[in-house]
């Protein structure tokens, strides 16, 4: 059964079980195949068999969230209102302003809530309100607009306890699993960068012979997974709060055990990789708190202006020391 | 375990004289910066603060100030 069928009141029915097509499609999206094109069609939906005084709840047409929401809801007999958010997800379409109060209140007028339903309250996910003022929409329609939860895993205990939150139910987290996940879907852009740096290594070794070797590119490989991805990971565990300074710090202490692989003894090339190395992990570490769920912008202005002078200049002296010691040698 | 970032950076004002107490704050936050004491929000954890500005937006009394973005 594909996951929106009408029935002979032509009602637009949810399927709370997924289909292997949906599985297939998550996986998909997961992998960034298509993912542009991976959003549903926006309306009222029926989910289970609901009264016409039943809740709406109201959620972005990006198809992996009204999976989860699909899923979160099993049994439960609900209205779901759709808006068109161009497939985006709830937190970000509300950021971009597609999630929007006015998107609300247009939602509502154009499926004809007020005639079709009874109901008059409308749930919203509680990300949405970046861009949704819930005093705006009641004044406008009349509905009652309260703000669920951050997960919809929380929304069967939640519709339970008569539309209360438990205080934990409020607060974004930002666990290990989506930490991979968000760091792996930040790899696109930096393999780019990881190509053009190899690209202009191996131009350059056209030039000269045996000017980079292997363990220079090992080391930049190395800083890069450190700053895009073992950083986030570790992140609460490393005992600093600029995410910089956690690549950073990782970074070096990487790149050492890295160099105790090679036996480099210390002298110009060691001390090149130190103030090279360390910057680069510490660039995409800072790169990580666009994806984080906890840093503001003004901590993040503060951060950046104060590392990148910091991170340029060992980079530079870096280079310089790795010159100096191609010609000495 | 709780992520935390940068100490008192945050842009966030808090206007108590012009809050009544009705809570809509603490529903929004997803960083538990707000707490309700005597009939009006306060701030009990402000350096927890994202600016992602739905205290802002969502306070019907204009209450709260500040410069939002994403960070």
């Amino acid at each position: 059964m594909p996951y929106c069928v009408m029935d002979k009141d032509g009602r637009m029915i949810l399927d709370s079980q997924l289909t292997w097509q949906d599985r297939l499609g998550s996986l998909r999206v997961r992998f960034g195949i298509l993912r542009d094109s991976y959003k549903m069609q926006d309306g009222l939906y029926a989910l289970g068999n609901p009264t016409e005084n039943a809740p709406v709840l109201v959620t972005a047409n990006y198809k992996l969230t009204v999976d989860v929401l699909r899923v979160a809801l099993r049994g439960k007999n609900l209205w779901i209102l759709v808006l068109d958010t161009k497939g985006v997800n709830v937190w970000c379409a509300a950021g971009k302003g597609t999630f929007s109060t006015q998107a609300v209140i247009q939602a509502i007028e154009e499926n004809k809530l007020l005639e079709v339903l009874t109901s008059r309250l409308i749930i919203l996910p509680q990300l949405a309100a970046t861009g949704v003022a819930a005093h705006a929409v009641q004044q406008a329609t009349g509905f009652k607009v309260i703000f669920g939860p951050v997960k919809a895993a929380d929304l069967p205990e939640f519709l339970d306890n008569s539309n209360h939150k438990t205080a934990g139910m409020s607060q974004i987290t930002f666990p290990l699993s989506e930490r991979f996940l968000v760091s792996l879907a930040d790899l696109k852009t930096t393999f780019k960068d990881m190509l053009v740096v190899f690209g202009l290594m191996f131009c350059l070794n056209m030039l000269k012979q045996n000017f980079f070797q292997a363990r220079d590119a090992g080391a930049y490989f190395l800083a890069i997974v450190t700053g895009g991805i073992i950083t986030p990971l570790l992140l609460p565990y490393i005992p600093v709060v600029a995410f910089s300074l956690k690549g950073w710090l990782l970074g070096v202490l990487l790149l050492l055990g890295y160099l105790k692989i090679l036996r480099m003894d210390f002298g110009f090339l060691y001390l090149a990789y130190i103030l090279i190395f360390p910057a680069i992990s510490a660039y995409y570490a800072l790169n990580f708190t666009g994806s984080s769920t906890y840093t503001s912008l003004s901590g993040v202005e503060k951060e950046t202006k104060l590392a990148i002078s910091w991170l340029i200049l060992s980079l530079a002296c870096g280079i310089v020391v790795f010159l100096l010691e191609k010609g000495v040698s | 375990m709780q992520h935390r970032y940068l100490k008192q950076v945050v842009s966030l004002i808090y206007n108590s004289e012009k809050c009544v107490g009705c809570g809509l704050c603490m529903q929004v936050c997803p960083q538990g910066v707000f707490a309700l004491k005597d009939g009006k929000a306060y701030l009990i954890d402000l350096d927890r603060c994202m600016e992602c500005g739905a205290c802002e937006l969502n306070c019907a009394f204009a209450a709260i100030k500040l410069r939002s973005g994403v960070g």
